[in-house]
């Protein structure tokens, strides 16, 4: 750590450096999640985010992988804006976020959109899709009042929704289908990185396969970077040229995705990635699992996987392993690696 | 692998579970079929509104007015056809027959602690002391793998964990050593690694106790490791069964192929996905025939006319479908 100010990393187009939160900040935005059965009131609890660092290049996909107590959540949160970091930076092409001024910070706001976990609150229940979709828009004169429902027909019929039910509100619409208007809404701005937050984990899987094709579609139509969050080791695979993964706030190992999967490092990685969704009969991934999760408000000292780690040394208890390079491009916080 | 010897436990034979709404009536459960042996898994797998949870309720007799159930035949253990009625399930339910569902300490009551709560579940079928009921709960939670049972006994549902409260709801609904369990997604709220030693449990104690388990889920691949067979559901009814090398690896319904095509697990990284087009119809106006024939790239004229019958071939492999994608034998 430097004294000066900050550089960006010119290759990035949204960086995090360093990036912690506290505790509140995790309580104070659990209420994005509650009401979906998959974070019910005993998982919602997120962690501190310690020292994340996250750099996002122009066009690729990166996939944030952990689970519900890892806090990609919160990362995903703190990358466009919406809670603000208690220590750390933000860069969004070549600049700190909170040195811009207004017109840029606008900008940057519009630029970084979130696709969000369909709840109830995700769309406002009173509005219809035609405001759903183009209120920002017009809101951020991208475009003139007169051009909304043209363009909202333009958007609709890009995610896949008929636009002739445009005067519809979210609850008249499938799951599959709020989830296509999540999307319409998100890139009726414009932005230049999509961040998608749990967005495909209450989908079917029917649903989910079509959302999965056409997100692929409109990254490379809309030159989009995303950031892929999710604890779903398939659609993380599929989906990101490089993946983070995290566990209880800290980011533990991060790789180019096919490295990562045929070299993974850490333990908790390698018990993560077990779970990789293939349908094989008999087989039970599941046998090789410790112990219990500990809880994300009150993480373990030491290496915070250290409590369910069958490898773990005395070592693990005491001191948290910092994140060194074990090859190129692949960096892993494991104690194993000190001795090797 | 060794399977379980096929001396069904539980026989139900055309199941049919309607409700009434003011869209129209739903049949949530349409002519389902299947039987249970001890020590067996059968996975109940589908999408959202397939039926399963309606089938797991209507086997325990917890269909309520207005909705409907009836079945042409229900045998338990040998005695033909305890009705499917709340009243006549009563003796056996809680006790022979068990469910979980999701997130099951919702099912507990919340003011009442968990020792009190599972004492009760050991003397509503079993007429013993407390004493003896709460050493037997005792037990139950250590052999659900629980590692502090007197601190959890003491406790109120809301002061545990999401996965020390599903081992509690194992160990509740075991406590009766029953002869089947119903669990309906219990581990669906958890991260795969907290489920995963919970699925291993499970797995142990149908093989050593020779508990029949109907797995009711949406994950594809949990199912397979867990299940020796499975039933696809679509539209309240099974359009596939069989053991689950033949059902998952080298299906025979359509709809199968395109569920197993849509998950993104073996295809190559950012490779387009076979995803099935369209959404499933509304549950209160299904399509005559077959109900996946609009979404079906194999749909024909033959399709629309009467639902296609269960067509059972070796091992017992059972498709509902008028242009399987293989032969049955
Ligand atoms: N009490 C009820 N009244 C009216 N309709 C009902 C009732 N219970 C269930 N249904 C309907 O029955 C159908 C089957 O529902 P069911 O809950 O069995 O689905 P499922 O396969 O368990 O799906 P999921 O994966 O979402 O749990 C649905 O269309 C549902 O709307
Ligand atoms: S019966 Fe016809 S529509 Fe239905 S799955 Fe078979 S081929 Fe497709
Ligand atoms: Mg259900």
């Amino acid at each position: 750590m430097t004294g000066a100010a900050p550089i960006a990393n010119p290759d990035a187009l949204l960086e995090l450096r360093a990036v912690s939160t506290d505790q509140g900040a995790g309580r104070a935005a659990t209420f994005w999640r509650s009401g979906w059965r998959g974070a019910d009131a005993h998982s919602t609890a997120t962690p501190a985010l310690d020292r994340v660092d996250l750099t996002l290049t122009a066009g690729e996909v990166v996939g944030l992988l952990g689970e519900s107590t890892a806090g990609g959540a919160m990362v995903g949160r703190v990358a466009v804006g919406l809670v603000a970091p208690c220590a750390g930076e933000r860069f969004y092409d070549g600049e700190r976020i909170t040195d811009l001024r207004s017109a840029a910070a606008r900008r940057a706001r519009l630029a970084l959109q979130m696709l969000l976990a369909d709840t109830p609150g995700t769309l406002d229940p009173r509005q219809r899709i035609v405001d759903v979709v183009g209120e920002a828009p017009v809101a951020q004169r991208l475009i003139g009042r007169r051009q909304q429902v043209e363009y909202v027909g333009l958007m609709l019929n890009r995610v896949g929704v008929d636009p002739l039910l445009m005067r519809h509100r979210p609850h008249e619409f499938s799951a599959g289908q709020r989830a296509r208007i999540g999307i319409a809404r998100a890139i009726a701005v414009r932005p230049r990185v999509l961040v998608a937050n749990e967005f495909l984990a209450p989908l079917e899987i029917t649903e989910r396969a079509q959302v999965l094709n056409l997100l692929a579609d409109l990254r490379l139509a809309l030159e989009l970077t995303c950031l892929v969050v999710s604890r779903d080791v398939a659609t993380v695979r599929h989906a990101a040229q490089r993946t983070v993964v995290m566990y209880l706030g800290r980011v533990i190992e991060r790789a180019g995705t096919a490295e990562l999967l045929a070299r993974p490092n850490h333990p908790y990685t390698k018990a993560l990635l077990a779970h990789d969704g293939n349908v094989v009969p008999g087989r039970r991934v599941w046998a090789t699992h410790i112990g219990e999760a500990p809880s994300p408000l009150h993480p373990p000292r030491g290496c915070h996987y250290h409590p369910r780690c069958p490898v773990a040394l005395p070592r693990c208890r005491e001191v948290a392993p910092a994140l060194v390079t074990i090859a190129p491009g692949h960096d892993a916080a494991c104690h194993l690696n000190d001795c090797a | 692998m060794t399977g379980p010897a096929h001396d069904p436990i539980l026989v139900v034979e055309g199941l049919c579970v309607q409700f009434p709404t003011p869209a129209g009536v739903v049949k949530a459960v349409d002519d389902v079929s299947f039987t249970l042996a001890r020590g067996e898994v059968l996975g109940l797998v589908g999408e959202a509104e397939a039926g399963k949870s309606v089938t797991g309720r209507a086997v325990l007799g917890l269909i309520e007015a207005p909705g409907r159930a009836r079945a042409d035949r229900i045998v338990f253990d040998g005695v033909t056809s305890f009705g499917i009625e709340p009243a006549a399930t009563r003796p056996v339910r809680g006790n022979r027959i068990c469910l979980l569902v999701t997130d099951p300490l919702r099912a507990f009551n919340p003011v009442v602690r968990i020792d009190d709560q599972m004492i009760e579940a050991v003397r509503a079928h079993d007429d013993v002391t407390r004493p003896s009921g709460r050493a037997r709960a005792r037990a139950g939670l250590v052999k659900a793998g629980i590692t502090m049972p007197d601190a959890v006994l003491a406790a109120y549902p809301h002061q545990l964990d999401a996965d020390v409260g599903v081992r509690v709801a194992i160990a509740t609904a075991l406590v009766n050593e029953p002869d089947v369990l119903v669990a309906d997604e219990p581990t669906a709220t958890l991260d795969a690694t907290v489920a995963a030693p919970i699925l291993q449990l499970l797995h142990t104690r149908v093989r050593e106790s020779g508990i029949a388990l109907l797995w009711i889920t949406r994950d594809l691949a949990v199912a397979a490791g867990l299940a020796d067979r499975v039933g696809v559901m679509y539209a309240g009814r099974i359009v596939e069964q069989g053991n689950c090398q033949d059902v998952l690896v080298r299906p025979a319904h359509p709809y199968t192929q395109g569920l197993l095509d849509s998950l993104p697990a073996p295809y190559a990284p950012g490779e387009r996905l076979r995803a099935i087009p369209g959404a499933r119809p509304a549950p209160w106006a299904l399509p005559d025939g077959c109900a996946f024939r609009d979404r079906c790239a194999f749909a024909d004229d033959a399709c629309r006319v009467v639902p296609p019958v269960l067509a059972v071939g070796a091992r017992g492999h059972a498709v509902r479908c008028v242009h399987p994608l293989l032969s049955l034998y």
